[in-house]
């Protein structure tokens, strides 16, 4: 199953998005990231159908910066 | 010492909230949001928590919507300078804290004082809604006063502002966590919260729900955001939180939350038969004055402000000192009220109980009071 790093403006996205994902049944977790990408010190990493976790992530109105391969 | 000084702040913090704060302060006392290691994500997540938690308490959109600030004051500074431009106009009530006046007062922009009635809330809404200009960008009021505990009618002038297209602001410092309100039901875009009261949580600690973006920010720097970028981030809450967040505080006013769940009607109603049955009392001393109507439940915060003829109220107050009861005396820092009752003067002696508050300790002021109380302070 193909892992993602979803960067997010802050830690307060990131974890708003982890527990949304983890509630839709997505595995996911937070992580530090390193400073490419403009975005806080944490990420999101998660596992699944990338188009449905970014859906799950919009309608939690999680703002995304970026989705990169973990 | 008996505390009836619990609307400054709260004097007896429930065990849970104490623990929560030692929790933080001894178990992941880090930078939240900043560094990468696992100390650091704990703190990160408690705010988080905390943020939903409250978010939810007060029927906000989202944890994004919680801004953690220094204080009310600085959570009310944020929306009336951040949110104003010059030209704009906005109402208040005759009963507003300075820490709403004086920041008001800075910004230069037009002000109008709307009479609040102490017994007809409809007549307090007309009296807002026959302010309103072209020009008028907000109401801001308390939603209950800290001098004669009148609660406003938030939920209608909510609806007079949305009728009108105008945004609205509530300095709930003295009701957040004892009187019910729900941000998108009661139509407020901005409420100030003095966590430290009604919540029993920890001083230092202010909260801001802004449901509608706030424009400016008054403090820049540090946010754990975007560091390359020498400007503010975008994003709330972060945008509006430069540097190291009240940790300790956050998670006892996470704590205060679920005290206020469980509690705050029971407690209230309970404050509030203490409060009526001292206003029936004192109601009976011909050297008591009163400025309201005996305090209905709902219409009235369990606060009580009174004077003894034209004595100072500084003097009563030192006078129930020395006997073992601490009240608040002079102002309140709310002149605007002293205004409206014609206390600028001698200010008044206010009486303010917690959940805590017991009739025993009702029983003891009201003996005191009732003592001899004019003859003493004179001698």
């Amino acid at each position: 199953m193909n892992k993602y790093m979803i960067v997010t403006p802050s830690v307060t996205y990131a974890l708003k998005g982890r527990d949304a994902l983890r509630r839709a049944g997505f595995r996911a977790d937070i992580e530090r990231r390193n400073r490419q990408g403009g975005g806080c010190g944490y990420g999101i990493v998660a596992n699944g159908d990338i188009k449905k976790i970014e859906q799950v992530l919009n309608n939690a109105s999680v703002k995304i910066l970026s989705i990169g391969d973990y | 010492m008996i505390n009836f000084d619990n609307a400054a702040t709260t004097g007896r913090k429930p065990q849970s909230v104490k623990a929560a704060v030692n929790r933080a302060l001894s178990e992941y006392s880090a930078n939240p949001g900043r560094g990468g290691h696992k100390l650091s994500l704990k703190a990160g997540e408690t705010v988080y928590e905390a943020r939903e938690k409250i978010s939810g308490f007060f029927g906000a959109s989202g944890g994004e919507h919680v801004i953690f600030t220094a204080n009310c004051t600085s959570a009310i500074n944020y929306v009336l300078k951040g949110y104003l431009k010059p030209g704009d106009h906005v109402i208040v009530s005759d009963l507003e804290h300075n820490a709403v006046m004086r920041p008001l007062e800075k910004t230069g922009v037009q002000k109008s004082i709307a009479q609040t009635s102490l017994t007809d809330d409809e007549i307090t809404v007309g009296n807002f809604e026959k302010l309103i200009r072209e020009n008028t960008k907000m109401i801001f009021c308390t939603a209950a006063s800290n001098v004669c505990g009148k609660v406003l009618p938030v939920k209608e002038l909510g609806a007079l502002c949305k009728k009108r297209g105008i945004v609205f602001g509530v300095d709930a410092a003295q009701a957040a966590g004892i009187l019910p309100i729900n941000v998108k039901e009661d139509g407020i875009d901005f409420l100030c919260v003095a966590p430290h009261k009604g919540l029993y949580a920890p001083m230092g600690l202010g909260i801001l729900i802004a449901e509608t973006d706030i424009g400016d920010t008054l403090i820049e720097g540090g946010t754990g955001t975007n560091s390359i970028s020498m400007y503010q981030p975008e994003n709330m809450p972060e945008r509006y939180e430069s540097g190291t967040v009240n940790l300790p505080a956050i998670a006892g006013a996470a704590a205060g939350v679920d005290f206020a769940r469980g509690y705050a009607e029971r407690g209230y109603l309970s404050e509030m038969r203490h409060l009526r049955r001292l206003y029936a009392e004192l109601s009976k001393l011909p050297y008591i004055r009163l400025y309201t109507p005996a305090p209905d439940d709902w219409k009235y915060m369990p606060v009580l402000s009174f004077n003894v003829l034209s004595v100072p109220s500084e003097k009563v107050a030192a006078y129930l000192d020395k006997r073992g009861i601490a009240v608040r005396a002079g102002l309140h820092c709310a002149p605007a009220a002293h205004i409206k009752f014609k206390t600028e003067n001698t200010g008044t002696v206010r009486i303010s109980p917690s959940v805590f508050s017991t009739a025993a300790e009702f029983d003891y002021l009201i003996k005191i009071l009732k003592n001899n109380l004019l003859k003493k302070l004179v001698e």
